[in-house]
């Protein structure tokens, strides 16, 4: 799974592509690892067609990394199949997550 | 019940008995008192007049104003007859009718007899006094002498006899007799009396007691009993009840030999109807389940089919069949026939009919060849001219062509997606009717999820209670919700339909099904490896399944396998670990993972979505999205190896 990494003046977007399933996961996972600083952490999911548990423990992580870093934290674009997974598990009231 | 009738009726008579005793005791008192009063009368009267007489005879006549010299007289005699007779007081009285007055002359008693008897002071004593009018009637001379109950003195009898004396005056001399006495005298008489009576009565009602058990008690008891040992034993005990008497016992007796006469008739040919009845229905009951081994099982789950498939007799044994028969690996074959009639004659022609059909497939035949020969084999020896329907196909489940020909059977329904359709071609002669008949031959194509149903007339023509036809429409309604109800049989499905509409009327026809189900099943085994969950992947995405589809049965998949991976087999798994993957499809998905690990219910305590708290529990996340992603979830614990099955519907994409 290939993860595209922009950085706009502190706001940092990661933007997977592919399925983030247990195998694929742990790379999302190092990336947001190797963020040192940031005033923003955006995940772009515009191409992440499915997600499983592994995945979500990620974004999970991942929200708790900006708040380590006293960042904003946020999940775009994501696609009906990804947030109806984001919802029944109530991640969608705990964080910011939009389509 | 018999010592009761004679005791009540003993009772009954007694109180009768009871009562006319209680009259005679009445009566006979009354009578016992009169005379002894009668008694008393006479004997105080003749004592009076001896009283008078006395007195009489010694003064030269009586007269008034007496001088003490003449009560001396009168108390003397008085005083004699008192302690010499059985009375109680003797006075003398100068009467006065007109001015209503008495005087005493003298009076003499017994000692301690009467209370209240006036004293010597009264003597000579001139009172008022109100004269009855029997005293008045007496004094006057109307009668003889007075016998009366005295008002004067208390308790006791006066008896009076009048005399005039010289100087015309009139003087009553009087005796009395305590009633103390009369009423003992009374007594004594009518003690005996009474006595005699008692004994006459008691008498009467044991005789009467007696009588009545003789002839009432007995007669009933012995028929009663006669009765009893009947009903117990189901036949007579002993000898006829006795009939002679002439009275109604004997004719109950006489009533009860015939009537029991004719039972012991009638059981015997009970009897013997039963044992015949009995006889031939364990010959049908055989030949019931000898019929049912010829029919395949009702249930086959082949990898790319499913089929499931019902025969109810109308009676212990029927004249429908349906078959199957996988012929090789890619062609099965596919029958369901109707012999007209029902019971042992057409379940014969069945199982012959059955047999051909089997015989010229396994030869290799197609439907319409199938069809022609075993048409002539059936008409050939068919002397009772049963014609048979039936609908002949074979599937090719690698192609997924249906090769069908008809010889006037029910055209078969396909359900595909949402419709129905029904297949046309062909509705040829009847079996066995004919020789050298011919048969047409047609194909259609089955996909993945497509159901064929066949069935005989017994549906469709099945009645219910006001003799109403279940009827084509209603089939074909029934049909069309199959998919939406989510049923996982059809057979069962239409069965349920048909028994609803025939509700309590008898079954009239044979009614059989049999449904096929294409589907496509995939067995793949795995090693404990979360990397092999990429084959996995794969077998779901190659499906021709809808995408959204795909995506959550990988998810469920995914979840379930990573599960199954960590906790059923340790750190480190055993060689022998496997994971069976099973992936079928046709109206709905199945994803079936069986493991050898440690026994595991992972249907047990999952927590619901709203309870999901991401912050508090990682664990069970895996669990909760593929449990709410499918539609059931099925967990077994067989041969020590856990299955699971998950099921989703696959919902038609709207057209």
């Amino acid at each position: 799974m290939t993860i595209t990494k922009t950085n706009e003046n502190g706001k940092i977007t990661l933007r997977p592509e592919g399925w983030l399933d247990t195998a694929s996961s742990p790379e999302l996972g190092a990336a947001v690892d190797a963020i040192e600083a940031a005033d923003e952490l955006v995940l772009d999911f515009a191409q992440v067609e499915y997600m499983a548990s592994a995945g979500l423990r990620q974004v999970v992580a991942a929200h708790k990394k900006a708040k380590a870093l006293n960042a904003a934290f946020s999940v775009i674009h994501v696609g009906a199949e990804v947030m109806s997974i984001f919802r029944l598990t109530g991640i969608d009231k705990k964080m910011e997550i939009r389509e | 019940m018999k010592r009761t009738i004679s005791r009540k009726l003993t009772l009954r008579v007694a109180l009768l008995l009871l009562l006319t005793l209680a009259l005679l005791f009445v009566g006979s008192y009354h009578i016992v008192s009169g005379m002894v009063e009668d008694e008393m009368g006479h004997y105080t009267m003749a004592i009076s007049g001896i009283y008078a007489d006395m007195i009489n005879q010694e003064s030269s006549g009586m007269h008034i104003p007496i001088d003490s010299g003449f009560r001396e007289v009168i108390e003397f005699y008085g005083d004699y007859i008192c302690s010499w007779y059985r009375i109680d007081y003797a006075y003398m009285a100068a009467v006065d009718t007109e001015h209503n007055t008495l005087e005493l002359l003298g009076m003499s008693q017994k000692e301690g007899a009467v209370e209240e008897l006036p004293t010597s002071s009264e003597i000579g004593k001139v009172t008022e006094y109100v004269f009855s009018e029997e005293e008045l009637a007496f004094l006057r001379g109307e009668e003889l002498y007075f016998v009366s109950e005295s008002t004067r003195f208390a308790s006791s009898m006066d008896t009076a006899i009048s005399v005039t004396d010289d100087f015309g005056n009139q003087i009553a001399a009087v005796v009395g007799v305590s009633l103390e006495k009369i009423n003992q005298s009374i007594w004594e008489k009518f003690r005996i009396v009474a006595l005699i009576l008692l004994l006459v009565f008691v008498a009467i009602t044991l005789a009467l007691y007696f009588i009545i058990r003789k002839s009432v008690f007995r007669p009933a008891r012995k028929i009663s009993d006669a009765m009893t040992d009947f009903i117990r034993d189901g036949k007579r005990v002993g000898e006829k009840l006795d009939e002679s008497g002439g009275d109604e016992f004997a004719m109950i007796a006489g009533a009860f030999n015939r009537m029991t006469d004719e039972i012991d008739d009638y059981v015997k040919n009970i009897q013997t109807l039963n044992r015949e009845q009995d006889r031939q229905k364990t010959e049908l009951d055989i030949a019931g389940s000898i019929q049912k081994g010829f029919l395949p099982a009702e249930k086959l789950s082949a990898p790319d089919y499913e089929i499931r498939a019902m025969m109810t007799p109308a009676k212990d044994i029927g004249g429908d069949l349906y078959d199957y028969l996988p012929l090789d690996e890619e062609r099965t074959l596919i029958t369901i026939a109707d012999v007209s009639g029902k019971g042992l004659s057409a379940s014969m022609y069945m199982a012959v009919t059955l047999m051909l059909l089997r015989q010229y497939a396994l030869l290799g035949m197609e439907p319409a060849e199938i069809l022609r020969n075993t048409n002539n084999a059936l008409s050939d020896s068919n002397p009772r001219m049963l014609f048979v329907t039936a609908f002949v196909g074979i599937y090719n489940s690698r192609s997924g062509v249906f090769t069908y020909a008809n010889a006037g059977h029910n055209l078969p329904y396909i359900l595909q997606g949402r419709s129905i359709r029904r297949i046309e071609d062909g509705k040829n002669a009847l079996l066995g009717i004919f020789r050298d008949e011919e048969y047409t031959q047609a194909e259609t194509r089955l996909r993945t999820g497509d159901v064929l149903y066949l069935y005989t007339d017994g549906v469709n023509e099945a009645t219910d209670e006001s003799d109403a036809f279940y009827g084509m429409e209603r089939l074909e309604q029934r049909l069309k919700t199959f998919r939406a109800s989510h049923e996982e049989s059809l057979t069962e499905y239409m069965q349920q339909d048909v028994r609803a509409f025939t509700g309590s009327a008898e079954q009239s026809d044979d009614i059989t099904m049999l449904a096929l189900t294409v589907k496509h099943r995939t067995q793949t085994e795995l090693a404990p490896d979360p990397r092999e969950f990429e084959r996995v992947k794969q077998t779901i995405l190659a499906s021709a399944l809808p995408r959204s589809l795909q995506l959550d049965l990988c998810v469920a998949a995914e979840e379930i396998f990573i599960n199954i991976c960590s906790y059923a087999f340790g750190e480190t798994p055993p060689s022998e670990a496997s994971i069976r993957f099973t992936f079928e499809h046709y109206d709905r998905v199945l994803i079936r993972f069986e493991d050898n690990g440690t026994a595991y219910d992972p249907t047990e305590c999952v927590i619901a979505p709203e309870d999901y708290d991401i912050d508090g529990q990682i664990g069970g996340l895996g669990k909760l999205i593929a449990f709410s992603v499918t539609d059931e979830v099925h967990y077994a614990c067989e041969n020590g190896k856990n299955i699971l099955t998950m099921i989703k519907y696959i919902q038609e994409e709207p057209s």
